[in-house]
């Protein structure tokens, strides 16, 4: 740790067009993190360390943001009745175990395999999570939309309503959002593997939105408006352990909230013009594209441990391009639903009030 | 105003008013709503603008309508009660009165006669208030004061452009609510403040940041302030430019969400209480 100290007191020089850049980035991360409850850390980690920032700062940095911008939105989501606080901290607080065991892994795998395995085992864990998880999300959002009912109510899973019906004494919780009683010991594994997750590739959401949703039975507003609650149960305690090292950049995250606290409220604003459909529908488009980015850097990790033949410098650094690109499109197709969508809503709106005016001035 | 044609446009306008909500349950549950508006029409032009009045304010509130209609002339009657009757039809109550005492008086009389109808608001659209003659000055408030109601006057007169404006706010009150200038440029400045400084002494704050062990506190005593105050600067910027959440969602947050509520509590019914 002392290496890394000494590496992180050499933080990188701020110029203006790195911090536009990070501003601009953290605006359509907050955006899409304000909407769907998560997301943008996986272009913002990336994306600091194309600036040169050492792994581990832009992972502590990016955490650093992430917990002031998700008490915002959720503060902001609040007041549209969407957050079920109690939901978010007991998630949150099993999440932040799983996000120190994830951690503890992460360690160890390095140790074993160094930084390509590592690399190996994150991006694995991305195509395997965002191929089962978004592909079943992206899933129903469509079937939603083809069947033509989306101003329906949301049904609960029959998983869900399994859940719900199960009464294991002395551990049962009553959640608003689900309007049920639930036992804990669900909601440990949930919130473990969601820390997890956050742990490895730095979005706990992609399996914390989908779990309330489809293994608890939240409504996907509910659901994604809780997860900044419990990003912000997790973001707090990760920054505060990667603080104590002092692998915390604060201009990085300073700079990155700037854009971020713009985004996410519009993001949280956004999600009181869509229909619950389109939170699932955004958040599935993006997880099934970010799959495709880490899965073609696969090959560039099993051919740096020797597992398949080993690739020229020029296929790699095609592939690393590709893969970053794919990244930020699939943060760009988010934020472009999100905007159309409030954009869409906003104008059906103001022809209703303009027909209310019509009425009160006849 | 002829009465016909007055009642053709009440349900014009209704349905119109309506026409958005789609569901005919609303309509239903609102004229069936123990609370009601009394809309005093006195067979003048301007009854329209009570009418159109009434009818948004009801939606608002939820409110069902009670008429009072108020005539000089006995031979109207049979025509009056003719036209009314339609409205009977979709829920609405009304009650015709030949006119012995001036307006102002059979208003107070009817509220204070009808105390078991839950009246909370009059809406009235008449010259003969005795308001308009002493340009709202030296009017004598005495009567309306002692009754248990607002009283709302509709009226296209520029003497009591005051008790026009006060409605006016009540009609377009989300719309006409003030943006937030003031508070964006404090909180505006303040984050352009903080970031400056940051920015200007980044060395000797990154150094102290990162020392390890409790100055950990610092990075995160650093991310609350500054999402406290960029996050409000941020917040009111967006109400400035009117991105603003629907209004739909917020009363969604409130009425939507109220079933899932462990108890059922007696809630209490909003009142509204004013004093022209």
């Amino acid at each position: 740790m002392q290496n890394i100290v000494l590496d992180a007191a050499n933080f990188i020089d701020l110029n203006s067009v790195n911090i536009l850049y990070l501003f601009i980035v953290g605006f359509i991360g907050g955006l899409v993190s304000g909407f769907i409850g998560s997301g943008g850390a996986f272009v913002l980690t990336p994306g600091m360390m194309s600036l040169g920032v050492p792994g581990l700062v832009a992972v502590a940095s990016n955490m650093c943001h992430k917990f002031p911008k998700a008490l915002v939105g959720a503060i902001k989501r609040a007041k549209y009745g969407q957050v079920d606080i109690k939901l978010g901290i007991i998630f949150g607080i099993f999440a932040e175990a799983g996000v120190f065991y994830g951690a503890h892994i992460q360690e160890k795998i390095k140790a074993a395999f160094g930084d390509a395995g590592s690399n190996l085992y994150v991006s694995a864990a991305f195509v395997i999570v965002l191929a089962i998880v978004g592909g079943f999300v992206l899933r129903d959002a469509i079937k939603t939309y083809k069947s033509g009912n989306t101003d329906a109510e949301e049904k609960t899973s029959r998983l869900a309503r399994m859940v719900q019906a199960i009464n294991i004494p002395g551990t049962m919780v009553y959640f608003k959002s689900l309007n049920a009683r639930v036992s804990l010991l669900f909601l440990i594994p949930l919130g473990f593997c969601t820390g997890m997750l956050a742990a490895t590739i730095a979005v706990g959401g992609f399996l914390g939105v989908p779990s309330m949703i489809y293994v608890l039975g939240a409504p996907s507003l509910m659901a994604s408006a809780t997860e900044l609650v419990v990003a912000f149960v997790m973001g707090l305690g990760g920054s505060f352990k990667y603080a104590l090292h002092g692998l915390v950049d604060i201009r990085l995250s300073a700079i990155i909230l700037a854009g971020s606290l713009f985004g996410i409220q519009l993001g949280a604003i956004g999600t009181t013009y869509v229909k619950p459909f389109m939170i699932k529908l955004v958040m599935g488009v993006i997880m099934v594209i970010v799959l495709f980015s880490r899965a073609l850097m696969i090959p560039v990790y099993l051919s740096q441990l020797g597992i398949i033949q080993t690739l020229t410098e020029e296929t790699i650094k095609i592939l690393k391009n590709t893969s970053f690109a794919i990244m930020a499109f699939a943060l760009l197709s988010g934020a472009f639903i999100v905007l159309r969508a409030m954009w869409i809503g906003k104008k059906t709106e103001s022809a209703i009030a303009e027909k209310e005016e019509a009425i009160e001035n006849v | 105003m002829e009465i016909k044609k007055l009642v053709q446009q009440f349900e014009d306008l209704m349905s119109t008013s309506f026409f958005e909500e789609g569901k005919l349950e609303t309509l239903k549950r609102m004229v069936n709503n123990r609370h009601k508006i009394l809309l005093v029409l006195t067979g003048m032009e301007v009854d329209i603008d009570a009418v159109k009045y009434s009818l948004n304010l009801s939606r608002r509130i939820g409110a069902g309508i009670k008429i009072l209609y108020l005539t000089r002339d006995n031979s109207e009657l049979p025509r009056i009660e003719d036209a009314l009757n339609k409205l009977k039809t979709i829920g609405i109550s009304y009650q015709i009165k030949v006119l012995e005492n001036s307006v102002k008086e059979e208003i107070v009389n009817y509220i204070n006669k009808e105390k078991e109808a839950d009246i909370s608001f009059v809406i009235v659209d008449s010259r003969d208030l005795g308001i308009h003659s002493l340009n709202g000055r030296n009017v004598d408030y005495h009567d309306w004061e002692k009754m248990r109601c607002p009283l709302v006057l509709v009226s296209k007169t520029p003497k009591i452009i005051s008790l026009k404006r006060r409605m006016v706010m009540t009609q377009n009150y989300v719309s006409m609510r003030k943006k937030p200038l003031g508070k964006m440029v404090i909180y505006g400045l303040a984050s352009v403040a903080m970031y400056a400084a940051l920015l200007v002494n980044q060395t000797a704050i990154t150094s102290l940041f990162t020392r390890g062990a409790w100055y950990a506190l610092f990075p995160i005593a650093t991310a609350f302030a500054f999402s406290f105050v960029h996050g409000n600067f941020a917040g009111y910027f967006w109400s400035v430019l009117g991105v603003e959440a629907t209004k739909k969602s917020l009363r969604k947050s409130q009425e939507e969400y109220k079933h899932i509520e462990r108890r059922e509590r007696p809630q209490p019914q909003p009142r509204l209480r004013a004093r022209l």
